[in-house]
């Protein structure tokens, strides 16, 4: 254990043993050499306390309802559960799909069942590729008929814009990426969808408490555009530096945090818009 | 623990509850099996998220982020080492995914740090100054700077809240102080220390 800065982390071995001194399993000798490290490492006493933190939450009700895990916490058991798949030799006997199921599979984020690259010795399998199930082909097949007897009535100006495709999650669930969140206070007004024009102004709803805000405009690729920090209003007029900037049949992502008294109080979904000319 | 016959040894739920944090651990090592990681999962599930959260301040984000922990904690289960501790191991898989969080909401930092900076520099050399440290990337050479001037305490909050982004009142029960008072005390007095360090030349100029 070298010391080091608080900003620099312990390596796992320093972590084993802070974890095993937290937990009382070191000999004498091991603890005098960990509490004669500590009084002289400000980065192994900040790291020691984040352990004993962590270890401490599952005893702590208060933050628990504070982050709702109640609420929570079924929601995470799912998409954990979506994380694995019956094994080939339980498939055929596998229920019918239930949709809670089908839900929580469309919300996962595809990395979770994309990353995980390991199989189990027992009846089930993390999952790796989605098994194929009967609903689907069914499912695209009814999508179909409906674009096809619908095509003639659908206003284009609401569909997700061409480059919608770097945008599934958007496409998913309309113009608001998170706009399900029962927690959201922060909530995008215009621009959104399709506009005629380069837009004259940016405007949001929050709730109290805030104090200023901050308004991020950026590519589908993540590149920021335009960054304007310590906004005291709920609306922010475009400057003609930013509509320069904007380009014609171009796609924007945009978001505010708001800020009180220092502290992050919330942020809207993200949320989109394209310049038609 | 015999890995011998895997599949038809395999134990059940309530077995599994009934072991060890570590041995769970060397049987999921070993196994890959869906009920022992389950079971790593129950006995995790909440420290995790409630660790995410205190790092996204948002019920949705921190499921998003507890699961992609859990995620990784699933995929690194081979290179759990027989003799370590489930619990640290978790932890340390936890805290690096939400650091990297962070590290990606780089704009939270500029927001923060950016508001530290309120003094009012109006003749032009301390304002090159002031743009000079707005300019300045390398928190760690902000971070080594602040440790110079800062308390052990105040340090520990200043980054818990400027770099981890921790609420005050999380800073307080981390840092164990009586109330919350104690830790807002903490980090304006840090930030108080922060403010000066940055007013002066040496470190503008540097």
């Amino acid at each position: 254990m070298n010391e080091r800065r608080p900003t620099e982390h312990p390596d796992y071995d320093d972590l084993e043993l802070l974890g095993r001194y937290l937990a009382g399993e070191l000999t004498d000798d091991q603890t005098a050499f960990v509490r004669e490290h500590l009084a002289d490492c400000p980065a192994c006493r900040l790291e020691l306390r984040r352990l004993a933190r962590f270890l401490a939450l599952e005893q702590d009700d208060e933050l628990a309802a504070e982050a709702a895990w109640d609420r929570a916490k079924p929601t995470l058991d799912a998409r954990i559960a979506a994380c694995w798949a019956p094994s080939a030799d339980q498939a055929d006997q596998a229920d019918q799909p239930d949709l809670a199921r089908q839900a929580n599979d469309i919300i996962a984020p595809a990395s979770a069942a994309a990353q995980l690259g390991l199989t189990a010795g027992s009846s089930r399998r993390l999952r790796v590729v989605p098994r194929p199930q009967w609903w689907i082909p069914v499912a695209a097949a009814a999508a179909m008929t409906l674009v096809v007897l619908g095509i003639n009535r659908v206003d284009f100006s609401a569909t997700a814009p061409e480059g919608g495709a770097m945008l599934p999650a958007l496409d998913a669930v309309g113009p608001l990426r998170g706009g399900e969140k029962s927690t959201a206070r922060f909530v995008p007004l215009r621009p959104i969808g399709d506009i005629a024009a380069k837009p004259d102004t940016f405007a949001w709803h929050a709730e109290q408490p805030w104090d200023r805000f901050t308004l991020e405009i950026y590519t589908p690729g993540l590149r920021t555009v335009y960054c304007r920090e310590h906004l005291a209003t709920t609306h922010f007029a475009v400057p003609d530096s930013l509509r320069a900037l904007l380009r014609a049949d171009s796609t924007y992502l945009w978001s505010v945090q708001g800020f009180h008294k220092l502290e992050p109080v919330g942020a809207t979904p993200e949320a989109w818009f394209r310049i038609l000319r | 623990m015999s890995t011998d016959g895997r599949r038809e040894s395999q134990p059940s739920q309530h077995i599994l509850a009934a072991y060890g944090d570590d041995d769970l651990a060397v049987l999921a090592a070993e196994t890959r099996d869906e009920a022992a990681c389950a079971e790593i999962y129950r006995r995790y599930r909440r420290r995790v998220y409630l660790w995410c959260f205190r790092y996204t301040h948002d019920a949705d984000e921190a499921v998003d982020c507890a699961q992609e922990v859990f995620v990784r904690i699933f995929r690194g289960l081979g290179g759990y080492q027989r003799g370590a501790k489930l619990s640290t191991w978790v932890y340390q898989i936890a805290r690096n995914y939400c650091l990297s969080l962070l590290a990606r909401k780089s704009r939270l930092w500029r927001e923060r740090l950016q508001s530290l900076d309120r003094v009012d520099l109006a003749d032009g050399a301390a304002d090159r100054r002031r743009r000079k440290f707005e300019r300045t990337e390398s928190l760690q050479r902000l971070l080594a700077a602040a440790e110079r001037v800062m308390e052990a305490r105040e340090l520990e909050a200043f980054v818990l809240h400027y770099r981890d982004g921790l609420s005050v009142k999380e800073i307080s029960r981390t840092l164990g102080c009586d109330n919350i008072t104690g830790a807002r005390t903490l980090i304006q007095n840090a930030r108080r220390k922060f403010r000066r360090l940055v007013e002066r030349k040496e470190f503008a100029d540097e």
